[in-house]
């Protein structure tokens, strides 16, 4: 490559890297924050936050006595009243009443039950929705966004011109640590 | 440099407050047309295989960590179908759960029950009895329950909890099959059926 050639190169592989980043810069952010949120989905609820209320019955309950009046009183108790959807048994013993943000179980026989209130995790809740790719114009969005990331990490390579940061010289060796690490996982995993 | 703040808070004002209301996947619309029941489907799941239906049921659960699925059922709340997410809804929405809706999808072959699937069903209802404060999601175990034809005998030995499992081992014994099949709906689309 001759060296005027190779000092276009350079500045549209700086143009395409700078720009590109700037444009991904706030997609990147979801992609990566909601990656998190995911990643732990074992040890917390990245969409929503959900808590229970153990209930005990004073009263028994007759599933053939169990109408929509009744369950409307019995909601009573717990303010749940205006929030009611629906009822049904789910098995023998057990009542389970919708309720809007969530549910009230109780198992007739041993009278023992819980409330359980569901609410939406703030930002959490809109990030992952996006990960978990909403299908439609977003598909296509975020293939162009991987596309983007591909062109950025290969324009990054040579954002550095030859100097001892550049990557024939130090560059490389930090090339070839990142890609243990995956080739590693592979084996070890 | 103000301006440019000032353009990324509206950017990111307006962002969250369009999903904000739109999350959960696409808002269902409301129908009042009308198709097949979950108890119907159930009388034998095998015949829609690869096929699209139409079916209406009530939502008893919604997956709470992924959204990913949901489960149906019609007239008899003990057997339920699992629908996975997927044509407009990538996740589906706790806010549905206790909702009748009226669901497009396709049939597909979700599960297939071997014994290593019966020993890890078993190890989770051991579990389950073992500590009582562990809430299992059990919507899995049964909507593969709602497929057993012969539930009658389950349902005699409802006292024992491992009863389905020991059912589904003499079925796949008897069958001479390594394995049953479970049938579960892929979403294409769905709408709330109004009251």
């Amino acid at each position: 490559m001759s060296s005027n050639s190779l000092r276009i190169f350079r500045k549209w592989n700086r143009i395409l890297h700078r720009d590109i980043g700037y444009f991904f810069f706030g997609v990147t952010i979801i992609y990566c924050i909601s990656g998190i949120a995911l990643n732990h989905k074992n040890d917390w609820n990245p969409n929503y936050e959900i808590t229970y209320k153990d209930i005990t019955i004073t009263d028994s309950i007759e599933k053939s006595t169990v109408t929509k009046e009744w369950v409307l009183t019995f909601l009573k108790k717990y303010n749940e009243e205006n929030h009611y959807k629906k009822y049904f048994f789910p098995d023998a013993n057990t009542l389970k009443i919708f309720i809007n943000d969530g549910s009230i179980s109780v198992n007739m026989e041993s009278k023992e039950g819980y409330i359980e209130k569901i609410s939406r995790r703030p930002f959490f809740f809109q990030v992952n929705f996006l990960h978990y790719n909403p299908g439609s114009w977003w598909l296509w969005y975020s293939d162009t966004f991987c596309i983007g990331m591909i062109i950025i990490a290969i324009s990054g390579l040579f954002v550095i011109a030859k100097s001892k940061n550049s990557l024939s010289r130090r560059g490389v060796w930090f090339v070839i640590a990142g890609l243990v690490v995956p080739i590693l996982a592979l084996f070890l995993l | 440099m103000k301006k440019t703040f000032l353009l990324l808070a509206l950017g990111a004002f307006i962002f969250f407050n369009n999903t904000g209301c739109k999350s959960g996947a696409k808002q269902a619309t409301d129908s009042t047309k009308v198709g097949m029941t979950v108890d119907s489907f159930l009388l034998s799941p095998e015949k829609w295989a690869g096929k699209d239906i139409v079916i209406v049921g009530t939502i008893s659960h919604v997956c709470k960590e992924s959204g990913k699925k949901l489960f149906l059922f019609g007239a008899d709340a003990e057997k339920t179908v699992k629908v996975n997410a997927g044509g407009e809804f990538a996740t589906f929405d706790i806010k549905y759960e206790g909702n009748d809706i009226e669901l497009t999808g396709t049939v597909v072959e979700d599960e297939k029950i071997d014994v290593n699937y019966l020993n890890e069903w078993e190890a989770d209802i051991k579990k389950n009895i073992d500590d009582k404060d562990v809430k299992v999601c059990t919507e899995e175990s049964k909507a593969i329950s709602g497929q057993n034809k012969d539930t009658t005998k389950a349902n005699k030995a409802k006292e024992d909890p491992y009863a389905e499992v020991k059912e589904f081992r003499k079925k796949l014994e008897t069958s001479g099959k390594p394995y049953i099949s479970i049938y579960a709906i892929n979403c294409k689309t769905f709408k709330v059926i109004k009251k």
